[in-house]
């Protein structure tokens, strides 16, 4: 027990983590929500990144078609026709010894870590935290993140090539030849790299390697600048507008370890148990196969964090609609060079906390409605997007009768 | 003290973005408002065209069908050649000649990309979009049908800008041959 003790010390010692530990930190941020939203996010891509690995091994990407013979215990119902993605991720979630709790802890935590990512987003907005020293920088680093999570939330709903997987594939891999149009030859990268615009083995691989690889390396390179400017410059201060005040909260510190390491886990154990509780009481089921060549029934189902998305296109006329993410998008990027007068607190800035209200009101209310009611789709002038005729290919062939 | 250099790199990074962004969203919107067809690029079609056979003759059987088969319904077949494929639904179309011919179609629907549903039951008729509720028809008329050439399965409802792209078929004996395709 001794030797454990001091090799633990030695440890400590050898890789300077007791500067870690024992690094300064405000104690106004302890009990206050809207600091641990960030922490959330960042908890669930490692949980996403352990339960991954496993996922990562029993997972096989692929596109030839199998014939699962029926069941013994599910009869006629346990028969279907899938490809080899499906056909692997069934297998890890109903047929894996504890497979099915690993692929619902990954997908609860990965709703999670794109429902705190939003959260943070607003909280940060709220507080002003891109004022203070560097908060600019790690501003952008955030949106940059935001970026690459909703990336990998797209690439991991593809992987599984259920119905809805196999038709994001479809809209991803051909909504970006719109570029076309302003002569960026995206088309002919797309088949130069991938060979088709249909999904295939060559792409579901690609996607593969994005989710599992690429997407979370830039994940851990931008997330590890992030925690180091937060670790070397600080939290936001308080929104308190007496400076006074402020300037003592913000000298107000504890060492990191122990006060603040407990909440951390306890943080940690939280959402684990959060997540548990999801999976158990609201198990996401496996959606229908999707074989190349079936016939799909009509009717696009998005998943909760585009459905606000989803409503305000079929709502409003597309080319406004279709320009509000990017709207958004781009207000978060100029925003740190919009509110740069005044303190931090809410008095100061009320006009940015009710902007930032009215955001999530938007996104609020297009969720709900979303699920509520089914809006049919609206025709405008806009709708159609004239195409010059020398866009489109006339019928090639020379029509040929068959038979008598 | 904040640094009025990096201020301005930020504000040169940042606005070049934003201008890019409205650039690439405004001009959809402004050429659909005005007549864009004589500033439209002349260089060719978005779309890559793929030699599957230089020949029927020695065109191998994975790139056809056989009649009897079209005659049960609509056929599903992945073109492969190289690295390249194309989903394509072979058909026969009961023109309005009262002859059936053999047609072929790329499935993935010129809008955003679903794959789409032939319908028509035992002959080719059209294709519906499930996702977005695009309908292509497919001309049955020798003489065309408005702008659309005979076969052609042009736009009759829905979002899609273009008609479907086409696949080349040539019937030899009792099979119908892929021979040209557009991805």
């Amino acid at each position: 027990m001794k030797a454990l003790i001091r090799l633990w010390e030695l440890i400590l010692e050898r890789f300077h983590l007791k500067e870690f530990l024992e690094h300064p930190v405000p104690r106004y941020s302890n009990i206050n929500p809207l600091y641990w939203l960030g922490d959330v996010a960042a908890m669930s891509f490692f949980i996403l990144a352990i339960t991954g690995f496993a996922l990562a091994l029993l997972y096989t990407p692929g596109l030839s078609v199998t014939e699962t013979p029926p069941d013994p215990l599910l009869g006629d119902a346990g028969t279907y026709s899938a490809t080899q993605s499906y056909a692997s991720v069934y297998r890890i979630a109903y047929l894996t010894p504890l497979g099915f709790i690993l692929r619902q802890v990954h997908l609860w935590s990965a709703y999670m870590m794109v429902f705190a990512t939003l959260a943070h987003f607003f909280a940060k907005f709220i507080l002003g935290s891109y004022k203070r020293r560097g908060g600019g920088a790690l501003w952008l680093l955030g949106v940059i993140l935001g970026f690459l999570t909703i990336n990998q939330a797209v690439l991991g709903y593809i992987l599984p090539l259920h119905l809805d997987g196999a038709l994001a594939i479809q809209i991803g891999l051909n909504i970006f030849r719109y570029f076309d149009y302003f002569g960026i030859p995206v088309s002919n990268l797309i088949v130069a790299v991938l060979g088709s615009t249909f999904v295939t083995d060559q792409v579901i691989k690609t996607v593969f390697v994005l989710h599992i690889l690429i997407v979370p390396a830039l994940i851990l390179i931008f997330l590890g600048l992030k925690i180091n400017g937060i670790l070397y410059g600080g939290v936001s201060p308080p929104p308190i507008k007496d400076g006074e005040l402020r300037s003592k909260a913000v000298e107000e510190k504890e060492p990191f370890y122990p006060h603040r390491f407990a909440l951390t886990v306890g943080q940690l154990l939280l959402q684990l148990s959060v997540i548990l509780l999801l999976a158990a009481l609201t198990p996401l089921p496996l959606l229908e196969p999707w074989v190349p060549g079936q016939s799909i029934p009509p009717g696009v189902r998005p998943p909760w964090p585009v459905m606000w998305f989803y409503t305000y296109v079929k709502m409003i006329n597309p080319f406004i609609s279709v320009g509000l993410p990017f709207f958004l998008v781009l207000f978060a990027l100029v925003v740190p060079l919009l509110d740069r007068k005044g303190g931090v607190s809410i008095e100061e800035r009320w006009v940015w906390v009710a902007i930032a209200i009215v955001y999530i009101a938007i996104i609020g209310y297009g969720t709900v409605l979303g699920f509520l009611v089914d809006i049919p789709k609206q025709i405008t002038p806009f709708t159609r997007i004239s195409v010059p005729p020398n866009y489109a290919v006339p019928y090639v062939g020379t029509p040929q009768p068959v038979g008598p | 003290m904040v640094d009025e250099n990096k201020r301005n790199i930020l504000k040169i990074f940042i606005g070049s973005s934003v201008a890019l962004s409205i650039g690439a969203l405004t001009t959809p919107l402004i050429g659909s408002v005005i007549n864009t067809r004589d500033l439209a690029l002349k260089g060719g079609y978005s779309s890559v065209k793929v030699v599957l056979c230089e020949d029927v003759n020695n065109c191998p059987e994975e790139y056809s069908v056989p009649i009897s088969d079209l005659r049960e319904g609509p056929k599903f077949v992945l073109l492969k050649k190289g690295n390249m494929a194309i989903p394509a639904v072979f058909g026969l179309v009961k023109a309005t000649d009262g002859k059936e011919y053999a047609a072929a179609y790329n499935i993935v629907c010129t809008h955003f990309g679903c794959p789409v549903n032939p319908t028509g039951g035992q002959y080719l008729s059209g294709f519906a979009c499930p996702c977005h509720g695009s309908f292509f028809t497919i001309c049955p008329n020798p003489n065309g049908c408005g702008g659309a050439p005979f076969l052609e399965a042009y736009v009759t409802a829905g979002p899609a800008p273009r008609p479907l792209r086409p696949v080349k078929v040539v019937v030899k004996g009792d099979r119908v041959y892929a021979v040209e395709a557009y991805i």
